[in-house]
């Protein structure tokens, strides 16, 4: 018996979106970081774009498999920087649902941004608390985990927000 | 230049003032010791608490040592040892943390209600 799986237009433009996430991903894993944990997070511009020009269910699509694909590809796949990373990916998509649904007329790309780091990092911080290293220490990296998270959730918000100038142009109009 | 909508100016404004508030938050981590216990040489440790101010002289196998508590932390202030590595270690307040002076024989273990790891690594 031959089953039909018809790929459609958005299923090509979740792969490609997701590819590029992976790419930035995967880079960004190269860069050195002054303290353990904190990184920008560049690969989330494209979530969120993909979030304000598709909706929620697309950005989780792009989101999940950035996580799923980048660590098969860094080699962390079920190790504890993956459940991390999904931990984080799964916080910043819920904080995304929540104002997605019922804030979108009065949140942009800097408060979804923003609001989607901390949660990320809040997350992360949980889970490492909970699963890896159950000692208050771990505390100690709270203010510097949520303080980088701010600044780079609106760092991220500013280069996602002249990307999507640059998309809604018409003289770059492709996607 | 960005196009913002006002709950992204009510979002950045609020997490940007809430910053401080994790700083100040883990600035004075409360250690959680309820304990310690003191061991000399051989004998069976003794436990004390760690919530009064108090010294404790023990006398180990070259001398006395002399063991301070106060506000919850634990310090060597006296030891008739050599190198005196247990004093200049300082005060200590984590639980699961040791302060032990070698060549007198005497170790201080900071002890919690609930044993748990410090760490795990894959």
């Amino acid at each position: 018996m031959k089953k039909n799986i018809e790929i459609t237009d958005e299923d090509r433009k979740v792969a490609a979106f997701a590819a590029l996430a992976i790419v930035i991903h995967v880079l960004e894993s190269g860069f050195p970081s002054p303290v353990p944990g904190v990184k920008p997070g560049l690969a989330n511009i494209i979530t969120l774009l993909v979030l304000f020009r598709y909706g929620w269910r697309f950005a989780a699509w792009v989101s999940l498999l950035r996580v799923t694909a980048g660590s098969l590809l860094l080699g962390t796949f079920m190790s504890p920087t993956f459940l991390l990373s999904l931990s984080g990916a799964l916080a910043s998509l819920l904080t995304m649902w929540l104002l997605w649904t019922v804030m979108r007329r009065w949140v942009g790309l800097v408060g979804v941004s923003v609001l989607s780091s901390i949660s990320h990092v809040m997350a992360q911080l949980f889970v490492a608390w909970w699963l890896f290293i159950p000692h208050p220490g771990i505390l100690v990296l709270t203010p510097i985990l949520i303080t980088a998270g701010i600044l780079f959730g609106l760092f991220n918000a500013i280069i996602a927000s002249s990307i999507e100038k640059r998309l809604t142009d018409p003289k770059h109009n492709s996607i | 230049m960005i196009k913002t909508k006002i709950g992204d100016w009510v979002i950045l404004l609020f997490s940007l003032m809430l910053i401080p508030l994790p700083w100040s938050m883990t600035k004075q981590q409360p250690g959680e010791t309820t304990a310690i216990n003191i061991t000399v040489a051989d004998a069976s440790p003794a436990t004390y608490s760690i919530m009064e101010n108090h010294q404790i002289k023990v006398t180990g196998e070259l001398g006395d040592s002399i063991i301070e508590i106060h506000d919850g932390k634990v310090r060597f202030i006296h030891s008739p040892c050599r190198g005196k590595i247990c004093i200049l270690s300082g005060w200590h307040q984590q639980s699961g943390d040791h302060i032990a002076c070698l060549p007198n024989k005497v170790g201080v273990s900071l002890l919690s209600q609930e044993d748990r790891f410090d760490g795990i690594n894959f």
